[in-house]
C-alpha cells in the first residue's frame, strides 16, 4: 500500500476482498495479543453466521496494529442480497427463542466460564499444565463470543423491525426516535448509574470521606484508613464484585478494568461529590419510560385505521421491549466481562513469565502472540528483546491514522442501523452524523479518547469520542451531550446515549480529530448537525 | 487383489478397498469412490481406509476431546483451531488406532512386493466425509502424501487428520455454507505403483466443451510433479469415434512420449470404460506399471 502503512496479504485471496477497519470497538493501535483477541471476536462474528446459515467466511488480519475484519463468499454478487435477505429471515425466527437464549443458556455458560478462568490456580499450577489451561481459557472464553453472536441477531432485527414500521407508519421523525419506543426500561446498564450513585450517598453521610476523596492521588487503601470508612469499603468491593468487569473504554486487551484499577471509579465518585446531579437515575428511568409510552400511542393513532398492521407493531413493541435491552446488555455480560476476565487470567500468567525471566513486567505478555505463550511456558526462553521491539512498534503504530478500507475499493452502502453511514459537511465549522438521540446542547468538547481521558469530562461537558460501551455509562450520567466517530442508531453509542436521556450525533467520521477539546460546540440530536461555536 | 477374509477380522477402525460394502460416511469420498472403482471391475492400486472411527478413536484422545473438534465455535477461532492442529499432528497414534493401523500395514505389505526386493512404498491420501465429489470439489485443500516408508505412515495419517481443520478447509466450508460441526476425515492407506508413467484424462474436453474428444496429459514417472503442476506433461487429443490423435503437444520432457502408442490405446479403451460404468464424463488419474494401467482415482467431472 503506501510507505506509511504497508500491507502484505497473508492470502493471495485477500486483496480480492474488502477490508474494514473496526474503528468503533477498536480505534488504537493493538499489541500482539490484543489483535490475537480481535481474532476471537471474528471467530465469535463467524459462528453467528453459521448459525444463521449464511456462507460467508469471516477473516480478520491485523496490520500495522490496527484490526480489519474482511468477508469472503463464494455466493454471486448478483445472488448476494437475496443471501441477506434469507439471514434477516433467520434472525426474526431467533427472536421468539432471544430471551430465554439469554437467560437459560448463555448467561449461565458465560458465567460458568468466566468463574472457571478465575479458579485456574495460575500462580501454584506446574508450568506445562499452565500452557494447556491458557489455550482452555482462549478456547473458553472464544466460545462467549461464539454465544454473543448468535444471542444478539433477534434483538437487533426485532429493533430493525420496529424501527421500519414506526417510520413507515410516522411521517416527519428523526432515525433514533423509533427507539425510544424500548426506553426507560430497567436493566444492568441502569442499576450501574444507581449503585454508583449510592456509593456517593455513603460517601456524602461519612464525615471526611469526601473531603479525602477530592484529594488528588485518592486511593481506596487511603479512603479506608478514614474512620467509620467501612460501610464505604464494604458497599465499593460489592459495587466491584457485581459491575467491577467494566472500566475498559474499547475492546483493547490490554485495558485495565474498574476490579483492577479502581481509582478509575474513584474519580467518577470524586465528579459526583463535587457536583451532585439534577435528577436521579430512577427519575430519569421513569421520564424516558413515559415518553416511550406517548411515541407509542403516536404510533397507534397512526396505525388506528389498519388494524392488521396495528396488531403486528403490538406485538414487535412487546417483543422488543422484552429483548431490545439486549442490543447492549449483551456487551455488559460478554464484550466487558470476557474482556476482564481473559485480561486478568492473561496478567496472572504473565506474573509467572515474569517470575521466571522470560519477559521482564508481567503486562510485558500483552506483546507476545496467543500461540508464543504456552510455547515460551514449555520451552523457556527470554523474550525481553523482543518486547522491546514490539513496544517500539507499536509507539510508532499508535502514531498513524490507518486508512478506513484496505483491499477491494468498496462505495459506502447505505449502512445499517448498528453501523450506519458517514456524511460530511462542506461547511468546515459544521459535522454531519446522524441524529441518534434528541435534544440540542451547547457545551465544550471533550475528546474522550483514552481511559485517562475520562476524569476530565465534567458535569455539562459534550463528549467526542471514537465510540463507546457499557463502561461509559458513569460519563453518559454526567454528560451533556455525545458526539461519535462511528455507529448508526444501534450502535452502542447510540443505545446508551437513549437509556440515559443523552443527546447525541453518532457517526460524524472524525469527530475526534476535527474537534478541538475544550471547544464550544453545539448539537442536535435530531438532525445530526454539529456546529462548531 | 485379494486379502483374505480371516485376516481382515471385522476391525471398524479399518476399510479395505476392495470391499464394495462400507458405508460411505464412515471412509470418505476419496476412499468410497476407489471402492466403487474396485466394485466396477477396475484395477486399483491395493489398499485400505482408515474410518472415521479411527478418526474418532484419534480425536477423542485429544485435549478437549470430543468436544472441541465437533464445535464449530472452537473450530472458527483461529488459536483453538491451530492449538488443535498441533495435538493432533503432535499425535501420538491413540494404542487401538495403532494396533489397527499397524496390522493392515503387514496385511498391505503381503499383497505388494516392491520394487528390488525392497518393501513397496505408500501414499497416504485425506478422504473428508464432508467432501461432495460430484457437487463441491475439494480439490487441493486436502493432503496426500507419497512414496512414504511403512514407518512414516503414522505421521502422515496424523497430518492428514489435521488438515481437516487446516484455515484454509475451515474458510472453505464457511463460504460454501457447510456444516462445520460434525464433520470427520478418513484415510487411505495405498501401495504407491512403481508407475513408469502418470496421466490425467479428461473424457469431455476441459476447455472446448467437446465430448467426442478425450483430452490426455502424460508424464514420465509417478505424475505428482504434473498434478501439481510443477511440469508440462504431453497433451494428447484423442477422437472417441476412431482412436485417432488429432492433436500432439509435447510436453517437457526431453526422453520423448510419456506413452508408447499400446499404452495410450489401451489407456483410451479403460477411459471409454470408466465413463461409459459413471454414465457421465469423468476425469481420471492413472498410472502405467509394468503389468499395465492402474486407476488411482475417478471423479464425474464437476461443472464450472
Amino acid at each position: 500500500m503506501t510507505d506509511q502503512f504497508p500491507v502484505e496479504w497473508l492470502d493471495p485471496s485477500d486483496a480480492e476482498i474488502t477490508w474494514e477497519w473496526d474503528d468503533m470497538h477498536m480505534p488504537g493501535a493493538l499489541s500482539a495479543l490484543a489483535g490475537d483477541y480481535a481474532g476471537v471476536i471474528a471467530a465469535g462474528m463467524a459462528y453467528g453466521h453459521q448459525r444463521m446459515g449464511t456462507p460467508v467466511e469471516m477473516r480478520v488480519r491485523v496490520w500495522n496494529g490496527y484490526a480489519y475484519y474482511g468477508l469472503a463468499t463464494d455466493v454471486p454478487e448478483a445472488e448476494q442480497d437475496a443471501m441477506w435477505e434469507r439471514r434477516t429471515v433467520a434472525a426474526r425466527a431467533a427472536i421468539q427463542d432471544a430471551d430465554a437464549y439469554w437467560h437459560e443458556r448463555a448467561i449461565p455458560e458465560v458465567s460458568a466460564a468466566y468463574a472457571w478462568v478465575a479458579d485456574r490456580r495460575v500462580e501454584t499450577m506446574p508450568v506445562p499444565e499452565l500452557a494447556e489451561t491458557w489455550d482452555e481459557v482462549w478456547a473458553r472464553i472464544s466460545r462467549c463470543w461464539a454465544m454473543h453472536f448468535y444471542a444478539i441477531r433477534g434483538p437487533y432485527q426485532v429493533l430493525d423491525d420496529l424501527a421500519d414500521m414506526y417510520e413507515s407508519a410516522l411521517e416527519a421523525q428523526t432515525p433514533g426516535e423509533a427507539l425510544g419506543l424500548i426506553g426507560g426500561g430497567d436493566h444492568e446498564l441502569q442499576a450501574v448509574e444507581r449503585d454508583l450513585e449510592a456509593l456517593a450517598v455513603i460517601i456524602r453521610a461519612t464525615p471526611g470521606l469526601a473531603e479525602r476523596l477530592c484529594e488528588p492521588g485518592a486511593t481506596v487503601e487511603g479512603l479506608a484508613m478514614v474512620p467509620g470508612a467501612d460501610r464505604f469499603t464494604q458497599a465499593l468491593s460489592s459495587f466491584l464484585a457485581t459491575h467491577g468487569h467494566l472500566g475498559q473504554n474499547f475492546d483493547d486487551l490490554m485495558l485495565a478494568s474498574w476490579a483492577e484499577e479502581p481509582s478509575l471509579l474513584l474519580a467518577e465518585l470524586d465528579k459526583r461529590i463535587r457536583t451532585p446531579g439534577t435528577i436521579t437515575a430512577e427519575e430519569r428511568r421513569a421520564r424516558l419510560a413515559n415518553e416511550a409510552d406517548l411515541l407509542a400511542d403516536r404510533a397507534r393513532t397512526a396505525l388506528e385505521k389498519d388494524p392488521a398492521r396495528l396488531a403486528q407493531f403490538e406485538a414487535l413493541l412487546a417483543d422488543a421491549r422484552q429483548i431490545g435491552h439486549l442490543t447492549e446488555t449483551h456487551n455488559y455480560w460478554i464484550d466487558r466481562m470476557a474482556q476482564a476476565s481473559l485480561r486478568r487470567f492473561v496478567v496472572r500468567v504473565g506474573r509467572r513469565l515474569a517470575d521466571i525471566g522470560a519477559i521482564e513486567e508481567p503486562e510485558d505478555i500483552f506483546h507476545l502472540h496467543r500461540a508464543e505463550v504456552p510455547e515460551l511456558l514449555r520451552a523457556g526462553g527470554d523474550r525481553r528483546a523482543l518486547v522491546a521491539d514490539r513496544q517500539h512498534d507499536l509507539a510508532r503504530f499508535a502514531a498513524i491514522v490507518p486508512p478506513r478500507r484496505l483491499g477491494k475499493p468498496a462505495e459506502d452502502g447505505g449502512g445499517d442501523r448498528f453501523d450506519g453511514v458517514r456524511l460530511t459537511s462542506s461547511d468546515p465549522d459544521e459535522l454531519r452524523g446522524t441524529g441518534a438521540s434528541a435534544g440540542i446542547v451547547r457545551g465544550p468538547a471533550r475528546v474522550t479518547l483514552t481511559q485517562a481521558d475520562f476524569e476530565a469530562v465534567l458535569p455539562g461537558d459534550i463528549i467526542v469520542c471514537p465510540s463507546s460501551n457499557p463502561s461509559w455509562v458513569p460519563l453518559f450520567a454526567i454528560a451533556g451531550g455525545l458526539i461519535t466517530n462511528t455507529g448508526g442508531v444501534l450502535s452502542h453509542a447510540a443505545v446508551v446515549a437513549r437509556e440515559f436521556g443523552l443527546p447525541a450525533v453518532v457517526g460524524t467520521g472524525d469527530a475526534t480529530t476535527r474537534i478541538a477539546d475544550g471547544r464550544l460546540v453545539e448539537l442536535d440530536g435530531s438532525s445530526g448537525i454539529v456546529r462548531l461555536l | 487383489m485379494t486379502t483374505s477374509a480371516s485376516a481382515r477380522a471385522s476391525d471398524p477402525m479399518v476399510a479395505w478397498l476392495d470391499d464394495a460394502d462400507i458405508e460411505r460416511d464412515r471412509i470418505g469420498g476419496k476412499a468410497a469412490s476407489l471402492t466403487r472403482l474396485a466394485s466396477y471391475g477396475f484395477r486399483i492400486p491395493p489398499g485400505f481406509c482408515l474410518t472415521t472411527d479411527a478418526f474418532a478413536a484419534q480425536a477423542a484422545s485429544l485435549p478437549g476431546g470430543t468436544d472441541r473438534h465437533s464445535n464449530p465455535m472452537a473450530l472458527l477461532d483461529p488459536g483453538t483451531r491451530s492449538a488443535l492442529v498441533q495435538a493432533m499432528v503432535a499425535g501420538p497414534l491413540s494404542p487401538v488406532v495403532a494396533a489397527s493401523l499397524v496390522a493392515s500395514l503387514q496385511l498391505l505389505s503381503g499383497l505388494v512386493p516392491g520394487a528390488d526386493g525392497e518393501p513397496a512404498l505408500l501414499a497416504v491420501r485425506s478422504s473428508s466425509v464432508a467432501e461432495d465429489g460430484a457437487a463441491a470439489s475439494f480439490a487441493g485443500l486436502h493432503d496426500t502424501e507419497l512414496g512414504l516408508t511403512a514407518e512414516e505412515v503414522a505421521p502422515a495419517v496424523l497430518r492428514c487428520w489435521a488438515s481437516l481443520w487446516s484455515e484454509r478447509a475451515i474458510g472453505y466450508r464457511a463460504r460454501r455454507g457447510l456444516a462445520l460441526d460434525g464433520d470427520a476425515m478418513a484415510v487411505v492407506v495405498q501401495a504407491l505403483v512403481p508407475a513408469r508413467a502418470a496421466v490425467i484424462v479428461f473424457t469431455r474436453h476441459p476447455v472446448s466443451g467437446r465430448s467426442d474428444q478425450l483430452l490426455v496429459n502424460a508424464a514420465p514417472g509417478l505424475g505428482e510433479a504434473m498434478v501439481s503442476g510443477m511440469i508440462t506433461p504431453d497433451t494428447i487429443v484423442v477422437s472417441k469415434a476412431d482412436r485417432a490423435v488429432v492433436d500432439f503437444t509435447p510436453g517437457e520432457s526431453t526422453d520423448g512420449p510419456a506413452l508408447r502408442d499400446d499404452a495410450l490405446d489401451a489407456l483410451v479403451t479403460l477411459s471409454l470404460e470408466v465413463e461409459r460404468a459413471f454414465g457421465a464424463p469423468v476425469d481420471i488419474e492413472a498410472a502405467l506399471a509394468d503389468d499395465g494401467w492402474y486407476l488411482l482415482q475417478a471423479r464425474p467431472i464437476t461443472t464450472p
